[in-house]
């Protein structure tokens, strides 16, 4: 029994055995090789596969359907070895063309020795590699190296094993031995591949049993890998699928992300649908592939459905369009800033002094060493200050900037400047005047927030808040420890560090704001200065 | 000395007119012309015979056409342009003109025939 191959010769197809076709497409090769420096060598090539053709064509008419070996054979006679052809040639090119062969039939490619293997024929296919003559003492070395603890020898076989093709044609073991590839070398090939098949068969049921325990080792092992990269595969696919699930409201653990976190910035259905359908799509259609991909390895399966790829490319697209148009009305929202003013004003001027007080969330005295901790958490959605957003009645969303002027009338007065945005400045203002600030001003002391907050429901649109303190002439204000929680911006003083803001006062001495108690004095800020 | 080499050598020189020969009273596909160089034992193996079409085409000696085949892949009729004409008739007055010297040569030399 042989395998046959099909070939189109000149336009005709034939039915040829392997080694039959081996030979004559490593013929027609050298021909071609031949000829590699030739104006028209299509053509030529060409006119001797028409007269293979006929050749051929005349041996089918008359006694059976494929071609053999000895038809082949038996052509090639007819039609002469490539370099009797090339010696119609002038000279000169067909020395060119004869070295150019010799170059690049003498390639030598790794390939795994399947006619002489005890797993795989990786080493006998390295020793023919490296030109070592019996892979024998490769192996001892291997086997010893595992011995002795070294594990690399085994994932390196494994690699190997997966990404060296076999030697199976005559050709490719050509190939592996480094041998040139012509007809002679061709045919004897052909020839001890036949007679090695035979021995093989004789030889199968008192071959050593070591050699089929390892054989069988070795296909488990392949088959383990296999099972294990497609289980990898399709776990990773069905954890994409389940985060699907979630958009729709599927109960899975770690859906919040995806059907809580867009809320806080999304306000209309329309949008929201196209975020969530267009996610659908541009993350399941390569999800779905990935499943199909995993179980076609799994099960070996060849065949493919074609559409399947067109469809789910084509889906991937469409969720991409969904997306980009998604993100795109989100940007609307973003698109005019507005700005609510309002002043808190204090009558009683009780001390001259007032103390400065920053509370946190909880209403307590703010932790100077904290800060504003947005995190996006796969269960949670959007955390802020570890706390889910959904849970907040209102949620601190920034710091507010605290400014230090000097007033022009006589009374303390807190301006706060709230600015949002929107699609339109009316909305922008209206977001604005959304904004929270909880300040208080108790006889000698102004309680400011350590954040601005917004309703929980309401979206985040880049609100701002600014607090002016306007300091009337001769009044002073003092900073607590922890007044490096808001961003301090002071009028008329050179920038301190917000580290030596701390337990400062300051005061309004005819127009300007100067400290008066600071722990850097103003002799030793200037020869700071003077070292910078 | 390779006694086969000299002889091919010899050959080879005057392939060309005697294909441009056989193609001058009507046209041919090359297994017509094969078969007629292989009567008169010009050729020994076949592929010799596609480099030199493919070089008289180029040089524009010859012409060809295809046509349909009922039992195999399409020929290509092959047939003498005008400029091939004149080239096979120079071609063959030089070759009577060297015959002649060659055979004034080798008479000559009796010995040769005795041998």
């Amino acid at each position: 029994m042989k395998k046959t191959v099909n070939i189109n010769l000149a336009g005709i197809a034939f039915v040829i055995d392997e080694d039959a076709y081996e030979l004559l497409h490593t013929y027609l090769e050298s021909i071609s090789k031949k000829f590699s420096d030739l104006a028209g060598k299509e053509e030529i090539i060409q006119d001797i596969e028409t007269r293979l053709a006929e050749l051929f064509n005349r041996e089918l008419d008359t006694r059976k359907e494929v071609i053999s070996l000895a038809d082949v054979r038996k052509a090639i006679d007819q039609m002469g070895t490539p370099e009797d052809i090339a010696g119609e040639v002038a000279s000169e090119s067909r020395d060119t063309a004869t070295a150019q062969t010799a170059a690049s039939a003498f390639k030598k490619r790794l390939y795994r020795d399947k006619d002489n293997m005890i797993i795989a024929g990786v080493i006998s296919g390295l020793c023919h590699y490296f030109g070592i003559g019996d892979p024998v003492w490769a192996r001892i070395a291997a086997v010893l190296l595992v011995i002795a603890g070294f594990g690399f020898p085994i994932i390196l076989y494994i690699v190997l094993m997966f990404i060296v093709p076999e030697a199976n044609t005559p050709t490719e073991k050509l190939q592996m031995r480094g041998e040139p590839i012509n007809l002679e070398n061709l045919e004897r090939e052909i020839k001890e591949s036949a007679k090695r098949a035979s021995d093989t068969l004789k030889n199968t049921v008192s071959n050593s049993r070591i050699r089929s325990f390892f054989k069988a080792l070795g296909s488990i092992l392949i088959w383990t890998i296999k099972l294990v990269v497609g289980f990898v595969a399709l776990i990773f696919a069905l954890v994409v699928v389940a985060l699907l699930a979630g958009i729709f409201g599927v109960s899975v653990a770690g859906n919040h992300l995806l059907t809580e976190a867009p809320e806080f910035f999304i306000n209309d259905k329309t949008t929201s649908l196209l975020l969530k359908f267009g996610l659908v799509l541009f993350v399941g259609a390569p999800a779905l592939i990935l499943i199909y991909s995993a179980i076609r390895f799994l099960f070996r399966i060849k065949e493919r459905i074609y559409w399947l790829r067109t469809t789910l490319a084509a889906a991937w697209l469409v969720g991409l369009i969904m997306l980009l148009l998604a993100f795109s009305r989100i940007g609307d929202h973003f698109q005019q800033k507005g700005t609510y003013n309002y002043t808190i004003s204090h009558s009683i001027n009780a001390a001259n002094k007032y103390e400065i007080q920053i509370l946190d969330e909880h209403g307590r005295i703010a932790d100077p060493d904290e800060e504003l901790n947005v995190r996006v958490e796969i269960n949670e959605g959007i955390m802020i200050n570890e706390k889910s957003v959904k849970d907040w009645d209102e949620v601190p969303i920034g710091e507010p900037t605290l400014y230090l002027v000097p007033a022009s009338t006589d009374s303390l007065r807190i301006q706060v400047q709230c600015s949002a945005r929107s699609k339109t400045k009316k909305e922008a203002k209206l977001k604005a005047q959304n904004v929270i600030c909880p300040i208080r001003i108790r006889e000698d002391k102004i309680v400011l927030p350590a954040y601005y907050y917004i309703s929980s429901g309401e979206q985040w649109r880049a609100q701002d808040t600014k607090i002016y303190i306007e300091l009337p002439q001769n009044d002073t204000i003092i900073f607590p420890s922890n007044i490096g929680r808001l961003d301090i911006r002071l009028q008329g003083e050179e920038p301190y560090e917000d580290e030596e803001m701390a337990n400062t006062s300051w005061t309004n001495t005819s127009g300007q704001i100067r400290c008066v108690v600071c722990p850097l004095s103003n002799a030793s800020r200037k020869n700071k200065e003077q070292e910078i | 000395m390779d006694i086969e080499n000299t002889k091919a050598q010899m050959r080879k020189g005057v392939l060309e007119m005697c294909i441009l020969s056989i193609l001058l009273e009507e046209e041919k596909y090359p297994t017509e012309i094969l078969d007629k160089l292989k009567e008169a034992k010009l050729i020994v193996v076949e592929g010799t015979l596609y480099p030199i079409l493919t070089r008289l085409k180029n040089e524009g000696l010859l012409s060809y056409r295809w046509v349909e085949s009922s039992s195999g892949p399409p020929r290509k009729y092959f047939r003498l342009t005008k400029k091939g004409q004149d080239f096979l008739k120079e071609l063959t007055q030089t070759w009577h003109e060297l015959n002649e010297s060659v055979l004034k040569i080798i008479n000559k030399n009796k010995s040769f025939s005795n041998l």
